[in-house]
């Protein structure tokens, strides 16, 4: 592996492909046990236990406002590492195909006139024959404020999983 | 001799007168007398004889007439005879009519029976035939359920290599992720992780490989799945053919049967008709034989009426000729009457001359 080359994990979200930096990603599960939590942001979808370890999980469908799809086998969670304190958050993704390695000559940055506030996200544009591959900054999809958002979330679960009758939450609502 | 005497008498008296032979005289007048008497005799026989010879006469007439209606009645007999000569050769034509049409009768009834005993053996062939189809779709009933039994069995196989597939695309779902993670486990510590990542390559390939070809083999199933349903089907539709076959041919020997039964009945229909024809014709028969008498009998009958008119017409003749004898007997009769009436005057006035003589 040169330097000028890098690993990424590629995946897919309503027929487009995304590469995200492997360093990014712990690993890749099946979507299942998720639990929803209620008043959690729209695009969360719940919490799931991963080997003990209770971690938001995420639907970059609804992050990304595309149009919902109904999970299949395909469906993925890709765990995402938070570099400052190691914590990790799961995001379903339609598929998860591979580890790949990509040169820096085949990648573009993304061009200013496409870049927003909220679009530092993502990174640029990798060729893969006749495939483009969008580059993802996934640490900055999941925004500080959603990880306090889902943080507050784990603490409510964590919480929840010692004491199943938590004073702030209705029985009915957590049913 | 008397008028001899008579003649020699009167001359004597009336020459002489007074010398008369008085007993001469007497014996002349008893002479007339006798004369008269036989005269009025003769008359009385003459007038009996007329009145025989016109009931003579009047009865030759009525035989004339009786002969005539005697010849009418027998020309009537004649051809009364003939005529029915005549009915007898129609009736026996008709007759020979009625023995064609009963021979043909018989005929057609024969025919009939023949084409019945036909009809039978094919009726017979038709309840072989169906009791072997019969037995034939009872075999073919058997192994359709074999067959079904077969692919039922078959069917549970495939349902049980079906669930193997499924879980060999499980074990291949998870170690291609297996593979996946192995792979980013790798190329997270850099360099030192690239065996380990040709490795993850390898397997995750063997993963896809291992998916593909349980896909392949679902795939398969799945067909064999359908073929086996199809199969189930033709099976179960197969099997209610043969039943409603087996019932179609049971309805087919019912039916030879009845029409069996049906041909017996006209069988044994024709055979009486037969018998009765032949009655039949033996009452014809006896009639022809009856009509030939009548026949012959007429035909004697009219040649008996013929020689009898020829019998009558002889006997008209002779009536006739005794007519006319009879007529020329009253003829003769009555001219004798004459001469006598003339002979009784003559002899009454020789009577008074003969007693102004003696007187």
């Amino acid at each position: 592996m040169t330097s000028n080359e890098s690993q990424i994990v590629l995946f897919s979200l309503d027929g487009v492909l995304y590469g995200t930096d492997v360093h990014q990603v712990r690993e890749v599960r099946e979507v299942q046990d998720i639990t929803p939590v209620p008043y959690a942001p729209f695009y969360v979808e719940g919490v799931t236990n991963l080997r003990g370890e209770v971690i938001p999980v995420i639907d970059l469908r609804k992050r990304f406002g595309i149009r919902e799809k109904d999970k299949d086998e395909r469906s993925k969670i890709m765990i995402v590492v938070q570099d400052e304190d190691k914590k990790v958050v799961g995001i379903i993704v339609d598929s998860v195909m591979e580890v790949m390695s990509i040169s820096q000559n085949d990648t573009e940055r993304t061009p200013d006139i496409l870049t927003t506030a909220d679009s530092d996200c993502v990174l640029g544009v990798a060729k893969r024959g006749e495939d483009l591959i969008i580059l993802l900054d996934l640490q900055k999809v999941v925004s500080k404020k959603d990880v306090e958002a889902t943080r507050t979330i784990e603490e409510l679960a964590a919480s929840s999983v010692e004491s199943p009758m938590p004073e702030t939450s209705s029985p009915e609502i957590l049913g | 001799m008397s008028r001899k005497h008579e003649r020699e008498g009167f001359s004597e008296n009336k020459r002489t007168g007074k010398d008369v032979d008085v007993d001469a005289l007497s014996e002349a007048l008893e002479s007339v007398e006798r004369v008269l008497r036989l005269s009025n005799e003769a008359r009385r026989a003459s007038t009996n004889l007329k009145e025989y010879a016109e009931n003579a006469s009047k009865s030759s007439n009525q035989l004339s007439v009786n002969v005539q209606q005697l010849a009418t009645a027998s020309q009537q007999v004649s051809e009364g005879a003939q005529r029915l000569s005549k009915i007898a050769e129609e009736s026996a034509k008709n007759m020979n009519a009625l023995f064609t049409l009963l021979n043909e009768t018989s005929k057609s009834s024969q025919t009939v029976n023949a084409t019945a005993q036909e009809t039978l053996g094919r009726a017979n062939q038709v309840v072989e035939a169906g009791s072997k189809a019969t037995q034939s779709i009872n075999n073919i009933r058997d192994r359709i359920e074999n067959v079904l039994k077969a692919v039922e069995n078959m069917t549970s196989t495939i349902e049980r290599v079906g669930q193997l597939t499924g879980s060999i695309t499980d074990v291949a779902g998870q170690t291609n992720m297996l593979a996946l993670n192995a792979a980013i486990e790798a190329a997270r510590v850099g360099e030192a992780g690239r065996g380990f990542a040709v490795v993850a390559d390898a397997v995750k390939n063997l993963a896809g490989q291992t998916r593909d070809t349980a896909n392949e083999a679902e795939a398969s199933i799945n067909s064999m799945k359908e073929a086996g349903s199809t199969v189930l089907s033709l099976s179960q539709d197969s099997s209610k053919e043969s039943v409603s076959g087996a019932e179609l041919i049971n309805a087919a020997i019912e039916g030879a049967s009845q029409v069996k039964a049906a041909i017996h009945n006209v069988a044994k229909i024709m055979e009486d008709l037969n018998a009765q024809v032949q009655q039949g014709m033996a009452a014809a028969r006896e009639v022809v034989k009856g009509i030939d008498e009548v026949s012959s009998v007429a035909q004697e009958s009219a040649s008996a009426a013929e020689e009898s008119s020829a019998g009558v017409e002889e006997q008209s003749a002779a009536a006739e000729e005794m007519a006319t004898i009879s007529k020329r007997i009253m003829d003769e009769t009555a001219q004798a009457e004459t001469r006598l009436n003339g002979i009784l005057a003559e002899a009454e006035k020789l009577q008074e001359i003969l007693r102004s003589l003696a007187g």
